[in-house]
């Protein structure tokens, strides 16, 4: 029974998220469209980074190949599924690729690699015009018979790669992860095969994340190189960061962070990318477990306060 | 056509060398990205560019006065910040994310997103060398990279700053034990690579326009150049910078100059898989 | 008596400096073999040449009759080598009992016989970090049991130990070999404890094998003393 108990706070969570987006206006539902869609695709990093400790800073390609590969289905007349096991495999692929190809690297090598990884990405998508249409970007068919459906399907996908996560957190992968973030060596002399643990952690991340790349797909209608350059695979390890690196529920609480302080702040955009830099500087500073570790330990405080 | 892709790749190299050599420099002390060294080239780039043509001073003493500037506000950078988060290498990247918003984004407030030029006396000269043109601002970024390296060199080797920085840089805690004081090094460290910094933002800012995110993308030819080096390898950070913006060049004629950063992105990855402790590396970290 | 581990004419080169070189050793089960030598002898390089930390260069290892010398260490921990370190490597911020829990496999012992075993039942809920050096010596061994072994390699394990300590740690590693039948090959500086405990020793010097007897033969054989009990 204790096992279910997160996954019941998910469920809430979800449907919490459900009841806002159709209530509030337009714009604050686009907000909210906008911060599920990054939960669902930094979940996905949550996994190599938060429960691996692997600083990757290629979720932002894993999101771009999601979303070119489904709109670049949905064009050549397949359905949203095929579309979407496509978006999937791609990233699933290209995850693969960035794992053998970067398997030895440790630490900042690592994370500078999948950096470039996704600097070529980008440089490909806007490069490739005759498949991507170049910097102007793709129309995306809309592959839902109505677009209410967007009104559920975004909020429950986000619910259940929040679920998905803390499955995995308890899973032998999982375990086997948290021991790879704590200590590889040692890892590797308890017996945990660390290298392809990292892989299945890094594809199942890619995965995740190109699945979010078909949702933003759909719910933008056209897609463009720019919202997938490297810059969004950085600011994606930064919501983990910030949101509290290997905690579930990390992703919702960085991505609302991070994209929804700017946009609901509403500044002009130099200063409030200016505001969010700050912002973030000193949430990082002050609060080294991320929002969700210090929620815990104000938790743990008042707790002690009451005894 | 193949000699004027060597002297392009060098003037590449050169621009790529000053940028890598601060980065990891500062990575050598502290274990830092320092992606927040884009953004004390765009500033002390602003900074010249006003104190030349607002406040009217003479070129080189506006150049003087910018690079000051991004050295001390690169020395700001490490106060207000990055000391902070020394020993938790996971939150480094995003205070230096964090950073580079901030900075950037004072300049887009302060001096708009409009692109401006930095025009030096020299500024349209064209110099013959053998049968080759070569802009003079070309020419000025290489002698600028040669004599900062000189300098560098001369400094870290010569001076008791220097060989403080080369102990911590090899082992903190034994650097400490010898009563170094290691809050004066992550200062110095962090004022050269903005020196640097400066400098390279004169060097850049002739041959392309100054605006708010003129060196974001060039960063990242610093960090190709800092792996290809060895993380925290001065020289081979230098070596690397020439040999980063030759290949580049090269590609850019020979292959595609769509992809010219992808290319040096190939040449990181073989380095990374091949030789992860970079081009040149002896031992496994070290400055110097 | 059956072989547990066999090592062929093992060696390993690091940048030109045969750190160990041609090394031979039959280990029996069931028995606690002490590997002795100056500093730089070869000892811990050793070791990681059975645990897979480091890749031999040339020479067969065979545990139980299976080669082991190529694997990864994670296979090589499956095949039944478990091993501890020199300076002590623990999950440092997990409890105790968690560091156990993430070393077990299908078939390993019981976590609370392993620290029972170790004399450290008592701390398992706390964090490794806080644990003394002694029990996070004792701590590593464990974690090192809870994979289920058939040989244990002990690089120094009482490091920084009181004789009192020492003492303790020495009664641990003979019911490992007494009661859980497990052979372990113990690196250390201690001899006193080293000639008590150890079954047979083995005295490297520059990466060879100097001498092997009993702790008996070792004390009395004269290159043994010129070269290193001596000093």
């Amino acid at each position: 029974m204790k096992r279910a108990w997160p996954y019941v706070g998910i469920a809430i969570v979800t449907l919490a998220m459900w009841a806002l987006l159709v209530s509030v206006n337009a714009f604050y539902a686009g907000v909210l469209a906008s911060i599920l869609i990054w939960t669902v695709a930094t979940s996905g990093l949550n996994v190599i980074a938060g429960l691996g400790g692997y600083p990757s800073l290629v979720q932002g390609a894993f999101y771009g190949i999601g979303a070119y590969a489904s709109a670049l289905a949905l064009i050549h007349g397949q359905n949203l599924w095929v579309a979407t096991i496509l978006a999937v495999a791609a990233a699933g692929l290209a995850g693969l690729l960035i794992g053998l190809v970067f398997a030895r690297t440790r630490g900042q090598y690592f994370g500078m690699g999948t950096l470039f990884f996704g600097v070529v990405v980008a440089l490909v998508l806007t490069n490739w015009t005759d498949l991507t249409k170049g910097p102007l970007g793709l129309m995306v068919p809309f592959g839902l018979a109505t677009n209410d459906q967007l009104d559920w399907i975004i909020p429950l996908s986000a619910g259940a790669s929040l679920a998905l996560v803390q499955a995995l957190g308890t899973s032998r992968l999982g375990r086997r992860l948290v021991t790879v973030r704590a200590d590889e060596d040692l890892a590797e002399h308890i017996g945990v095969p660390t290298a392809r643990t990292k892989l299945a952690g890094l594809v199942i991340s890619a995965m995740i994340g190109g699945f979010a790349g078909m949702l933003i797909a759909q719910y933008n209608g056209t897609i463009s190189p720019d919202l997938f350059d490297q810059t969004v695979g950085f600011v994606m390890f930064v919501a983990v960061a910030v949101g509290g690196a290997g905690r579930v529920l990390g992703p919702l609480v960085g991505s609302a962070f991070i994209v929804g302080v700017p946009d609901v702040l509403n500044l002009p955009s130099g200063i409030g990318l200016l505001v969010v830099g700050v912002i973030f500087v000193i949430v990082v500073i002050a609060i080294p477990d991320g929002l969700m570790g210090g929620m815990d330990a104000i938790r743990r405080r008042l707790q002690r306060l009451r005894t | 056509m193949l000699q004027q892709a060597l002297v392009n790749g060098v003037v590449l190299g050169a621009l790529f060398a000053l940028l890598g050599v601060g980065l990891t420099l500062v990575y050598g002390v502290m274990d830092v990205p320092n992606f927040a060294q884009a953004g004390v080239v765009t500033l002390g780039a602003y900074i010249m560019v006003t104190l030349h043509q607002a406040a009217h001073w003479p070129f080189f003493l506006a150049v003087a006065g910018g690079v000051v500037a991004a050295g001390l506000i690169s020395v700001a950078t490490e106060r207000f910040a990055y000391r902070f988060v020394r020993t938790r290498p996971l939150a480094a990247p995003a205070v230096a994310l964090g950073l580079l918003l901030i900075l950037d984004n004072s300049a887009l407030e302060l001096w708009g997103g409009d692109h401006v030029s930095l025009t030096p006396p020299y500024g349209a000269g064209l110099i013959q060398l053998g049968g080759m043109t070569v802009p003079a601002v070309g020419v000025a970024l290489v002698l600028t990279a040669a004599v900062s390296m000189l300098l560098l060199w001369l400094l870290l080797t010569r001076t008791g700053i220097g060989r403080a920085i080369r102990a911590v840089s090899q082992n903190p805690e034994a650097a400490a034990t010898l009563g170094i004081e290691l809050e004066r090094q992550y200062v110095t460290a962090f004022f050269i690579s903005g020196v640097l910094a400066g400098l390279a933002a004169f060097a850049y800012a002739p041959t392309y326009a100054v605006f708010p995110y003129m060196a974001d993308g060039v960063i990242f030819d610093g960090f190709v150049v800092v792996i290809l080096g060895g993380l925290g390898n001065v020289w081979g950070a230098a070596l690397g910078g020439i040999l980063l913006g030759l290949v580049e060049s090269l590609s850019a004629v020979y292959v595609s100059a769509a992809y010219q950063t992808a290319i040096g992105f190939v040449v990181l990855l073989l380095v990374i898989v091949l030789r992860p402790a970079g081009l040149f590396a002896t031992t496994a970290r070290r400055v110097a | 008596m059956t072989i547990l581990l066999r090592v062929d004419g093992v060696s390993k080169v690091f940048g030109g400096l045969r750190a160990v070189d041609e090394m031979d050793l039959s280990v029996p089960a069931g028995t606690v073999f002490g590997v002795i030598g100056p500093n730089g002898s070869g000892k811990t390089t050793f070791l990681g040449l059975l645990s897979g930390t480091h890749k031999a260069d040339g020479g067969r290892i065979t545990l139980d009759g299976h080669r082991i010398d190529g694997l990864a260490a994670h296979r090589t921990v499956r095949a039944g080598i478990a091993r501890t370190f020199q300076t002590t490597r623990l999950f440092a911020g997990w409890t105790l009992g968690a560091n156990v829990a993430a070393a077990a496999r299908p078939g390993s012992p019981p976590p609370d016989d392993v620290l029972a075993l170790t004399g450290l039942t008592a701390r398992t809920g706390q964090i490794c970090a806080n644990l003394s050096n002694a029990e996070q010596r004792l701590a590593m061994i464990a974690v090192a049991l809870a994979t289920r072994p058939k040989l244990l390699l002990l690089d120094e394990p009482a490091v920084g130990m009181s004789p009192p300590e020492a003492a303790s740690l020495s009664r641990t590693i003979a019911r490992i070999r007494d009661e859980l039948g497990l052979s372990v090959l113990i690196v250390e500086h201690n001899m006193h404890l080293m000639m008590n405990l150890a079954d047979r020793i083995v005295v490297m010097n520059a990466g060879r094998k100097l001498a092997e007897g009993t702790p008996g033969e070792i004390r009395a054989n004269p290159d043994v003393i010129a070269s290193y009990l001596g000093t």
